[in-house]
């Protein structure tokens, strides 16, 4: 069985590679090559996690309820939610369109929120099962989870691109705003999620068995 | 450390490991999450307005999602579905109002579809066209909350707010006017009309609405006429034409103004109604609001009368023909038409007392002294007839009968009115006549003759002229026997005289010659002066500035 870095109570350091020996019964280690910040696994790591899942939740109600553009033509104004939008084009075929906009925009925060969710009760829960694929699931997440943007930037660039007067004329709403915050807190959620908890029972099983 | 307590120690007290905080800063982006999501919520709840129903006839312009209700156009709600009613007469559309509409949704709120509409000489809603049709609503605050709606189908012209007064126009027919043809006062455009309708007895019945504070100038006097197209008028002054504007010309339009002399009436009242004039003109002339109606009966041909001619009396005008039928048949033996004529009596009150009361007995007077109704010619060119009032002294005695529909003013008939006209023409030139005096000149001249006749000078006379006779077929015999030879010398003598003149003449003669030159030059010199005269015609300044070239 190879021992982890815990176990010998070794300290990696994350930005120059050392590796000391931990001192116990402090918080607060520094790297003595770099001063980098050392810790055996990231400081409040569910704590903060938990926090920012909690608001990018909140936010993501908003983001979908409240429209993300008003499209001004001929003096006529629509205000378009993000499903409105996938809606919109779906009843006018565009089903590749409509897929693209609905997975980045919808399924995959939605998708993050569940999974970060779902590792952070487990973790808590001490739960041994499965953990390689629950550390495929959390590699995934925090993969996948910037290219939610996307759809932040599509607005960005209509609103900057039409700007026709009267004739035609694109606003950002309010929901774009809260979608953008529901993309930005939920990459720094995923960022602050330890994976080495994960870990961690099966340690602790380990040294149980001893 | 804790464990040994064997030392002196033990009675000092143990420290306590403060448990750390568990508080992370990360915790503030939740809450302030949360209380984002709280204020969305909140606002969310309070800025949804009432829902709304509205059933119109058509769905035209309406459209779920983007169709506005707007109030002096701002936006105050929307359209949120349009659907079928179960019953198939309407659609109704579901509306999202904002919330501060709630308070103005009662039974007296009303709501209307706003189109583009070229009308009465005004485009409006030309926004419409770009972006759809929109509803408007017109708030109230009276009456019971409601949430269920009928629109009107057409939009109300004046919207209650707007301070002004309506007033009541009766005309005999429309005209040109059209709901929201403008109102004007010397020209200034001051309102329009609202609405018209047709009274059950036929009239029509105008509502027009004057501007504040255009209306303090509506006086119970005022006068309204229809002010539509343009009025040509001929007369001594020359061909005038007059139109209130251009936009009354095409579309039409109501003027109304007060006589001068009439400036000092009460003003009028909302509702107050008023009579609708053709014309100015019309409306200039006296009104004679009072109408009586009486029959006349004619037992002869009243070819030529039409309903509408005039009722003359002096030249002047009583009143009109309303209505003319023929009546009788064999049995009663009685063929005759049955005229009945309509009055003003206020034009003539000497005659017809205006007052109801004296109606009758001043008329039953007049027709008592002679008054008599005939048929007379009005235009002598197209055959018109009229009827005429006259007073025919030795009229048969008539009386005014009461017993039909109205009272009855005797007739005269026409031939009876023609002869006593030309008895009376004949009398009055026979009256010119100065019998006497003829009379006496004749007697003078008779005894004259009986003196003159009788006298001894007669006598003599006669034998005078007999020896003047006598003595005069003595000079006559003496005469053809001394006067002949004398008279053939005479003759001889003018023969010769004759001969002389005939060679002076001849052609080839010196006189003649000299005559035919003179002619010739005569000739000349006239055609020199028409030349001049021409000349002079065409350049009178040559006279004093001389011939140019």
């Amino acid at each position: 069985m190879p021992a982890t870095a815990r176990e010998t109570n070794l300290l990696g350091c994350h930005d120059c590679g050392l590796v000391s020996r931990n001192v116990d019964g402090h918080d607060h280690l520094i790297c003595p090559r770099c001063n980098a910040d050392l810790h055996m696994r990231k400081p409040n790591s569910i704590h903060r996690t938990w926090a920012l899942v909690i608001a990018a939740c909140i936010f993501y109600l908003p983001a979908n309820l409240l429209p993300i553009t008003h499209t001004t033509s001929l003096g006529h104004v629509q205000s378009d939610t993000i499903m409105s939008g996938v809606l919109y084009f779906i009843s006018h075929g565009d089903w590749p369109l409509a897929l693209v906009i609905f997975t980045a925009s919808v399924a995959v925060p939605l998708l993050k929120l569940v999974v970060l969710i779902f590792l952070l009760i487990s973790v808590q829960r001490k739960s041994a099962w499965r953990n390689r694929d629950r550390t495929v699931l959390y590699r995934f997440t925090e993969a996948v989870g910037r290219w939610s943007m996307v759809d932040v930037f599509v607005v960005t660039i209509l609103v900057a691109l039409v700007k026709l007067g009267a004739l035609a004329n694109i606003d950002a709403g309010l929901g774009a705003v809260y979608f953008a915050l529901v993309v930005i807190i939920t990459i720094f959620a995923a960022e602050s999620f330890d994976p080495r908890l994960i870990w961690d029972p099966e340690e602790e099983d380990h040294d149980a068995r001893h | 450390m804790t464990q040994d307590t064997d030392t002196g120690a033990e009675a000092l007290p143990q420290a306590v490991v403060a448990a750390k905080s568990r508080f992370s800063i990360v915790w503030l982006v939740p809450i302030v999450a949360a209380l984002i999501g709280a204020w969305l919520v909140y606002k969310a709840v309070t800025e949804t307005g009432p829902t709304i129903t509205i059933d119109f006839a058509t769905g035209a312009g309406l459209v779920a999602g983007k169709t506005k209700i707007k109030y002096k156009d701002v936006e105050i709600g929307h359209v949120t579905a349009v659907e079928i009613l179960g019953d198939l007469s309407g659609v109704r559309a579901t509306a999202e109002m904002a919330p501060g509409a709630k308070d103005y949704l009662t039974e007296e709120t009303r709501f209307w579809v706003v189109r583009a509409r070229l009308a009465a000489g005004e485009v409006s809603g030309l926004g419409t066209l770009l972006s759809g049709a929109y509803l408007a609503m017109q708030p109230s605050t009276e009456g019971k909350k409601q949430r269920a709606f009928v629109g009107l189908e057409k939009a109300p012209v004046i919207t209650p707010d707007t301070k002004g007064t309506r007033y009541v126009l009766n005309a005999e027919k429309l005209g040109s006017i059209d709901i929201g043809a403008p109102v004007y006062f010397r020209q200034i455009r001051v309102g329009r009309v609202v609405d018209f309708n047709m009274e059950p007895s036929g009239k029509i019945r105008a509502e027009v609405f004057v501007r504040s504070p255009h209306d303090a100038r509506v006086k119970t006097t005022t006068r309204f006429w229809n002010a539509g197209g343009f009025d040509v008028s001929l007369n001594a002054e020359g061909l005038q034409i007059d139109s209130e504007s251009l936009v009354t010309m095409l579309v039409g339009g109501i003027a109304f103004d007060t006589p001068a002399a009439l400036e000092n009436a009460a003003h009028a009242d909302t509702g107050h109604e008023f009579h609708l004039y053709d014309n100015l003109r019309a409306s200039e002339s006296p009104v004679y609001e009072l109408k009586r109606f009486y029959e006349v009966i004619f037992e002869e041909s009243i070819r030529g009368l039409s309903i509408g001619a005039p009722i003359d009396m002096l030249g002047f005008e009583l009143g009109r023909v309303a209505f003319i039928e023929p009546f009788g048949d064999v049995e009663s033996g009685v063929f005759a038409v049955r005229v009945v004529i309509e009055v003003q009596p206020e034009r003539y009150p000497a005659l017809m007392s205006p007052t109801d009361k004296d109606a009758e007995t001043s008329l039953k007077k007049a027709v008592a002294a002679g008054l008599r109704a005939k048929l007379s010619s009005g235009n002598l060119i197209t055959g018109q007839k009229m009827i005429s009032f006259d007073f025919f002294p030795n009229a048969p005695a008539a009386e005014m009968d009461f017993s039909g529909e109205y009272p009855t003013i005797p007739a005269l008939p026409g031939s009876f009115a023609e002869v006593a006209e030309s008895i009376a023409r004949i009398a009055q030139q026979l009256e010119q006549v100065p019998l006497q005096q003829i009379g006496e000149d004749l007697g003078r001249t008779a005894s004259g003759l009986a003196d003159l006749v009788n006298s001894p000078d007669l006598e003599k006379s006669l034998r005078d002229l007999s020896a003047t006779l006598a003595e005069f077929s003595e000079v006559a015999t003496n005469l053809n026997a001394n006067v002949s030879p004398a008279l053939t010398g005479v003759i001889e003598e003018a023969e010769r005289t004759l001969g002389s003149v005939r060679t002076m003449v001849d052609t080839n003669s010196a006189a003649r010659n000299e005559t035919k030159r003179l002619l010739i030059e005569l000739t000349e010199t006239a055609q020199a002066i028409r030349m001049i005269v021409d000349y002079l015609e065409r350049h009178p300044e040559a006279l004093i500035r001389g011939k140019g070239d």
